[in-house]
């Protein structure tokens, strides 16, 4: 391991996690002085609200309003409304327990209520100013995989700001157990990509490296076991506590080549961006074995695990770490396809695919290398 | 990769790392809004140059110091934090650069608490609960590769009237940036390199055995050692070794995520009451009973003693040994690590207790203060973290052992 | 949006669970009392704390606690469970009811409990410290060993602590907790 000439890294959130750690967030507001929280659920997943009302009780705090609609997209209209809620019943800061669109409204609102203006004003990096209020991120399944980043969309524009990480990221089974198993595949899938892309990607340094090690490490050795068995409370856990970790390294790793390709096409064909990254990520790591840039040691020990990658002599790590990877994959067995063809994507979206992957990323993709990428794991390879 | 049933982790600072990281200063100082920062530091860091290294980067930049405070005693003390405070306000500044070690840190979040929150008496603020808001910006450049105070949240205040040390803690009190520089501990004598390196490798392996450790407190100590292992030698060596400098200023951070979060046990229970009683540098203590914290705890934490042989010794040492034998290699291996920079330096690191003077020669720890010390250990926080009990005869013994520099008795460590 | 569909909540109370932690509290309180006359460890510590010590233990915000102070003779007192008009030195509070019954069902040791930051503390460190020690000898006497085993780090060997001086002590210490003597 060594240490580039220059990084920067912020892992914002707090993490809270496991037994009774709903019940933290009373006392967690208090620290920042707030105790009327907007809570936001997804109505279509039973349980959650009850759950966060009842261990609410005995505690200073009174719940603002309790959100429980379904929001289908993170709109500049929604956001409204939702932030007028909160306006109109005096909240402090805002706890939303669940994943995609609803955590990327209820960041906005955060924006609006705080800068006083309109959220997409805001859209772009950086823009964001000052601080936002007291938020919390409950994670049912982080199905964008950006909940727990620095980032937010609202009308398909992104916002990108250290502000909009979640202050407090807060795992318990009552609420990461009530997620489908798709949607915890999927959430899994996508971290799974992000940590190994932040350590392969240009701006790794130790500590996205460690971030990024627990992550893989995490989902690794409990994915499959989540999918197989979706109420099995330990697991959920360990499953969001993988995506949560995964998020932070995203947040400080531009977007990689699997990513945005993994998008652009989820875009086109409305296939599950995770089931993408599943496949593209591990053509991606058989073509980096070819390459001279290799696995990098970080890589293979933490898809390995210290154990397996200490018995395999020097030269013969990356096809170990290969094997880990894949065997995750086998157990996870027919809810991956093996290859992009797989998919039911037409073959004639991958060349679309991979310009608008070229024009979404920061980070300078070549077509060249999207196309590439994009062959292999049409073939599996 | 172990998850325990609850934890907590919070390492809420932006890391700014690299050669030329204080080129930057201006940058973030606006980043943050402010123009007129304070510096707080001591005279050992003023002697060494390192404030004019600040005052190059500045160079060029919006921004303007407003003061600068370069007496901070080796021990934050109220007095000083209040004097600094009226500075700051007398000075107009708007957010504070910390450079130097952990009384530094301590002394410049004392300060920044009162800057921020008002008030004239920083003993104001004593008790759980008393800063609950965002404070003005703080900046911590540390010059040791040690403390981690740039990533703990807490400041650790001493009221030489009453004669107690209370430790302030709120998330608020962490840091905005840290801002680690190779050229910041480039001339740090070796001496000086090998204790306060150890104090970081400390951090990680008790952080890796302790009560509240989980999977961010796990993966951040354990490449934190592997930083440190791999290059305090070759810096204690080399000393201009910039590459290495910057590898242990990032094992050092790292290992102040680990520890803060996961928290330290008996190695520091025993340290912190060695520092009080004696005055023996914190980082002396920690290396010296590094390999007694991990044989004490053996029995209840056999497993992670020994996974720590693989960031410390490498994969390969690691596969030859067999599982069963892990834990003692590893022990043995952190005794042998203390030997070569006891060699590596002269004699001047510290094996075990005895060998501890001061300046002139003198003898620090007196056998006879040992029970004293052992009294005070008692009453030190970190006790409740270590995973085994410590009693007043426990630490007692341990103390013995680490005096004369054996190995523990194993048959005298009481397991319940 | 109709904002009626979104109601304000003001949440309730966990009824049972606070009788059950306020009996444990003020179990242990008389506890701590008894074991002050019993056995010289806890005597100790009470003799080293200052004059007019008082400490609670209970949960954040709405309780129950318990408070036992120091008398002039330098013995534990049990002093009821409010705190208002006391003169409180040193405030342990536990962050939840929840995590309280997790303490308090030896589910959690209080070490573990303090290292997963359940405790607020207010007041001197070294003395929260004596108090945890004392916390850990009362339940070795209250508590069957399984279940004390489960709450302190180390369970005292026949050594330490004779047969003979445990349960005596225990029939003791369970009586006068009893009886509120």
């Amino acid at each position: 391991m060594q240490s580039p000439a220059y990084y920067e890294y912020l892992g914002r959130p707090k993490m809270i996690s496991g037994k009774r750690a709903l019940e933290q967030i009373p006392a967690e507001l208090e620290g920042y002085g707030a105790s009327r929280p907007l809570v936001m659920v997804e109505g279509a997943t039973p349980g959650v609200g009850a759950a966060i009302t009842k261990a609410m009780y005995d505690s200073n705090l009174v719940i603002g309003a309790l959100f429980d609609g379904h929001v289908a997209g993170s709109t500049s209209g929604i956001v409204r409304e939702l932030a007028g809620l909160h306006a109109a019943r005096k909240c402090d800061s805002i706890v939303v327990a669940g994943g995609g669109p609803l955590v990327d409204a209820a960041k906005c609102v955060n924006i609006e209520l705080t800068q006083k203006k309109a959220a997409i004003q805001f859209s772009g990096e950086n823009k964001i100013p000052k601080e936002l209020g007291p938020f919390v991120l409950v994670p049912v399944a982080l199905v964008s995989g950006y909940e727990a980043s620095r980032y937010a969309f609202i009308d398909g524009k992104m916002c990108g700001s250290d502000f909009l990480s979640p202050d407090m990221v807060i795992i318990d089974s009552r609420a990461s157990s009530k997620a489908a198993p798709a949607q915890t595949l999927s959430s899994g899938l996508i971290a799974l990509a992000h940590a190994i892309e932040a350590i392969l990607s240009p701006q790794a340094n130790p500590i996205m490296g460690s971030y990024a090690y627990a992550a893989i490490r995490l989902l690794s050795e409990n994915l499959p076991a989540a999918v197989r068995k979706p109420k099995d409370g330990k697991k959920s856990v360990a499953v969001a506590n993988g995506c949560a970790i995964a998020a932070t390294a995203f947040s400080n790793a531009p977007a990689g080549v699997v990513h945005c390709l993994a998008e652009a096409l989820s875009d086109a064909t409305g296939v599950d961006p995770g089931v993408y990254m599943g496949i593209l990520v591990r053509s991606l790591v058989r073509k980096r074995m070819e390459d001279k840039a290799g696995l990098g040691d970080e890589l293979c020990l933490a898809l390995s695990g210290p154990a397996v990658y200490s018995v395999s002599e020097a030269k013969r790590r990356p096809e170990a770490a290969l094997q880990s990877l894949n065997s995750v994959f086998g157990e996870l067995g027919n809810a991956v396809p093996a290859d992009l063809a797989a998919t039911g994507t037409p073959e004639g979206q991958l060349g679309p695919a991979a310009k608008n992957a070229v024009k979404a990323s920061s980070a300078k993709l070549s077509e060249k290398e999207c196309m590439d990428l994009l062959e292999r794991a049409w073939g599996g390879k | 990769m172990f998850l325990p049933d609850y934890y907590e982790f919070c390492a809420r600072v932006k890391t700014v790392a690299g050669h030329r990281a204080l080129d930057r200063i201006p940058e973030l100082l606006s980043s943050l809004g402010s123009s007129r920062p304070m510096i707080v530091t001591d005279r050992g860091v003023v002697g060494a140059g390192l404030i004019k290294l600040v005052n190059a980067a500045m160079k060029g930049s919006k921004a303007k110091i407003g003061a600068l405070y370069d007496e901070t005693p080796p021990d934050s003390e109220y007095t000083v934090v209040n004097s600094v405070a009226k500075l700051y306000r007398a000075k107009k500044c708007d957010s504070i650069l910390a450079v130097g070690g952990g009384s530094v840190m301590d002394t410049a979040k004392g300060v920044n608490i009162l800057a921020s929150l008002g008030g004239s008496n920083i003993q104001d603020y004593e008790g759980a609960g008393a800063v609950r808001r965002k404070l003005k910006p703080l900046i911590a450049i540390p010059t040791t590769s040690g403390t981690g105070s740039e990533v703990t949240l807490v400041a650790v205040i001493a009221d030489h009237k009453r004669k107690v040390k209370i430790p302030f803690t709120s998330y608020f009190l962490l840091p905005d940036i840290a801002l680690l520089d190779s050229r910041m501990t480039k001339t740090l004598p070796p001496f000086l390199t090998a204790p306060t390196a150890m104090d970081a490798l400390t951090h990680a392996c008790e952080a890796y055995y302790c009560l509240a450790k989980n999977p961010l407190s796990d993966a951040t100590a354990i490449a934190a050692i592997r930083l440190i292992s791999a290059n305090l030698l070759k810096v204690i060596k080399k000393p201009g070794d910039l590459q290495g400098r910057l590898d242990l200023a990032n094992g050092a951070i790292l290992a102040g995520m680990a520890f803060s979060n996961s928290m330290v046990g008996i190695v520091h229970n025993l340290g912190h009451a060695t520092g009080g009683v004696c005055g023996v540098p914190h980082g002396v203590c920690m290396s010296l009973f590094l390999p007694y914290g991990l044989e004490y705890n053996l029995h209840k934490r056999a497993g992670e003693i020994g996974e720590l042989l693989f960031p410390l010794a490498g994969p390969e040492v690691y596969a030859a040994t067999p599982v069963k034998q892990r834990p003692e290699k590893t022990i043995e291996y952190i005794r042998g690590m203390n030997q070569d920079l006891h060699d590596a330096t002269g004699g001047r690191h510290a094996r075990f207790l005895k060998e501890i003077v001061d300046r002139d020669g003198r003898q620090l720890v007196p056998v006879e203060k040992l029970p004293e010390i052992a009294r005070t250990a008692q009453g030190d926080g970190t006790k409740v973290y270590n995973p085994e009990d410590v009693s007043y005869d426990d630490a007692l013994m341990v103390l013995e052992h680490a005096y004369e520099g054996k190995p523990l008795d194993r048959k005298r460590i009481k397991k319940g | 949006m109709n904002h009626d569909s979104y109601p304000e909540i003001k949440p309730g109370k966990k009824t049972l669970k606070r009788i059950y932690i306020a009996v444990m509290l003020l179990i242990v309180g008389r506890a701590i009392q008894a074991a002050c006359r019993t056995d010289s460890t806890v005597k100790k510590e009470f003799q080293n704390f200052k004059d007019g010590f008082a400490f609670s233990l209970g949960v954040h915000p709405f309780g129950p606690w318990m408070i036992v102070g120091r008398d002039e003779k330098g013995r534990a007192k049990y002093l009821g469970w409010k705190p208002e008009g006391k003169k409180i030195s040193l405030k342990m509070n536990i962050k939840n009811v929840e995590a309280a019954m997790l303490v308090f069902t030896f589910m959690e040791s209080t070490s573990v409990a303090f290292a997963r930051n359940r405790f607020v503390v207010d007041g001197d460190l070294i003395d929260a410290l004596a108090i945890v020690r004392v916390l850990d000898l009362v339940e070795v006497y209250l508590l069957p060993k399984l279940i004390a085993g489960l709450a302190v780090k180390r369970y005292p060997k026949w050594s330490e602590l004779s047969p003979v001086k445990k349960h005596l002590g225990r029939i003791v210490i369970y009586t006068r907790a009893l009886l509120g003597f």
